[in-house]
């Protein structure tokens, strides 16, 4: 079975291919907000690739965050709409997760940062044992500073790893060793292995996966937003 | 040719299947209104996050009503433009899916030609050229649709079009000032059926002026004239501001048709549901000798049916949209 992994969080627009004896291809996009014009073309060209027909994806994985909403919804409303035309399952997995997961045979712990924008960043904390991850703190959206503070006191060395880490490495780099831009983005092929782990571990998702925005939506109205184009006169009922 | 649409672009989130550009099979439209009203007015980020949580369920059901599988669509549609972009990119990126889940072209298309096209839904005998009256939260255009020069075609003329605040914007906000609630069209031809449409003359914008509209100075006399009569029977408020806006519309639209020569008035958006432009369009095309195109409420409001009958004549005349397509939350017609 071939697996389909998403993501989209970050300014980073990613996909890849999972088969049955791992990693078959991925691809990758950064920078800018493009995520809805560079997915499915990507996903295209993985396919032609590899050969891979569109019958021959047997479930999708997709990043489900923290990150930018408007790039997690393009992965979302891509991968939900991809299962529910092939009929296939979709699993979500977080941003902090994907980050965390090629450094978990490193002892020690392990911060994973995603820029939130507007001054904070989404973060977890992960202890390593050198064979698997263990978290320790639950996705949160903080100030970079009280990220920092709360590293300050940690018993093990930390690897801050992220874009949000990497962007406020002069607060972190005292309290952490602080993953280089290389590192920073979530990986699409690692979301389709913990994807394809989590379907192998016996897990079915009844339902399509949700964001996991972690912030309450801005309430602003958005009169001014789009030429005004808010607020359309409905029918009586 | 059956077509799979999908509406994103404000605050319903819709879909259906139209085949042929004529014929509806199902049209499903899922209402955020009830979410938004407690803010009284569209919240971009609520509605986008609504728009993920139901773009799926109403696609299925869409295909469910319309007892078509998969395998029998040849397109799939969605709206790019105009409209908040994050609400856009949720119907495109699923839209997009769909169709490559599918192996099916994938349609983008304009929400305002969406509109233009919804009265051809309902009355296949609509005759060119027509002038259509566009008139919803975001815009009022005055537009003259003719034949083109291509067998099939169709031209868009932009007569006139407002110059600050679209009419139905006018309506939510006038009604948020007499504290009549969201949305505000509904809330005024409610209010205003009870009240004289003559008891206050407020101004008719740009009237006798071309064909361009304003709505900020009727705004304005409103505050001003409740100001200075803190206790006028609200419903005389609402009725008369409303006979302004729909005044202004009528007048400029039947003036349009006669120096087109047009044959008929057609009306569309969310503001065509009010039923004293419905009523006065009718009347005045009576009058005129013209046919008048008043599609049912649910068609003058936000739906996919009307994208996806717009999706069947581009894709006749332009055919696919790439995948790479972008959104435009500032998508303009192509006028000619
Ligand atoms: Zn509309």
């Amino acid at each position: 079975m071939t697996l389909l992994g998403i993501d989209t969080a970050t300014s980073s627009a990613g996909v890849a291919l999972w088969g049955d004896d791992g990693p078959m291809a991925s691809a990758r996009v950064v920078g800018g907000r493009k995520h809805a014009e560079v997915v499915m073309p990507l996903v295209q060209e993985l396919c032609e690739r590899t050969g891979t027909a569109v019958g021959d994806i047997g479930a999708v994985a997709v990043d489900i965050g923290p990150g930018l909403f408007t790039g997690l919804r393009v992965g979302l409303a891509t991968a939900t709409a991809i299962g529910l035309a092939r009929n296939v399952p979709v699993v979500g997995v977080s941003s902090l997760d994907v980050l965390a997961n090629p450094h978990r045979r490193r002892a020690g712990r392990l911060a994973t940062v995603v820029d939130a924008r507007r001054g904070e960043v989404y973060w977890a904390l992960y202890e390593t044992d050198g064979r698997e991850l263990h978290q320790l703190q639950a996705p949160a959206v903080a100030p970079p500073e009280a990220v920092a503070a709360s590293l300050a006191g940690s018993p093990a060395p930390v690897l801050a790893v992220g874009d949000g880490a990497w962007r406020y490495r002069e607060l972190m780099s005292p309290v952490a060793e602080v993953a280089g831009p290389g590192e920073m983005w979530p990986s699409a092929e690692v979301v389709a292995e913990l994807g394809a782990a989590r379907l192998a571990g016996g897990v079915v998702p009844d339902r399509p996966p949700r964001p996991l925005y972690l912030r309450q939506a801005d309430v602003r109205i958005g009169w001014d937003q789009v030429d005004g184009r808010v607020g359309e006169v409905r029918a009586a009922p | 040719m059956k077509v799979l649409a999908i509406e994103t672009s404000c605050d319903e989130t819709a879909a259906a299947v139209v085949e042929d550009a004529r014929v509806v099979l199902s049209s499903v439209v899922s209402s955020q209104t009830d979410l938004h009203a407690a803010f009284g007015g569209v919240v971009p980020e609520v509605a986008s996050r609504a728009h993920l949580e139901l773009v799926g369920p109403v696609v299925s059901q869409a295909l469910e009503q319309a007892g078509t599988a998969p395998g029998e669509l040849s397109a799939v549609a969605a709206t790019i433009g105009p409209g908040l972009v994050g609400s856009l990119l949720v119907g495109a990126s699923a839209a997009k899916a769909y169709a490559w889940a599918w192996g099916l072209p994938f349609v983008g298309v304009n929400h305002m030609e969406g509109h233009l096209h919804a009265a051809f839904l309902e009355d296949p005998s609509l005759s060119l050229p027509t002038v259509v009256l566009l008139v919803s939260g975001g815009h009022t255009m005055l537009i003259c649709m003719q034949a083109g020069a291509a067998e099939g075609s169709i031209e868009y003329r932009l007569l006139g079009e407002t110059i600050d605040d679209a009419a139905g914007e006018a309506f939510d906000k006038v009604a948020r000032f007499l504290g009549l609630g969201y949305p505000g069209g509904p809330a005024i031809e409610r209010v205003g059926s009870e009240g004289r449409a003559d008891a206050v003359a407020f101004p008719r914008g740009l009237a006798g002026q071309g064909y361009d509209f304003s709505f900020s100075g009727l705004k304005t006399s409103v505050v001003r004239y409740m100001r200075a009569n803190p206790r006028a029977p609200l419903a005389d408020v609402a009725a008369s501001f409303q006979e302004a806006v729909v005044d202004v519309l009528v007048a400029k639209a039947r003036k349009a048709a006669r120096e087109v020569g047009a044959k008929a008035i057609c009306i569309g958006g969310g503001v065509a549901a009010n039923t004293s432009l419905r009523e006065r369009v009718t009347a005045a095309c009576r009058e005129d000798g013209l046919a008048a195109f008043i599609p049912s409420r649910r068609m003058c409001t936000d739906n996919a049916a009307m994208i996806g009958a717009t999706a069947c004549y581009r894709l006749r005349t332009d055919g696919p949209t790439r995948l790479d397509a972008p959104v435009d939350p500032n998508l303009r017609l192509p006028l000619v």
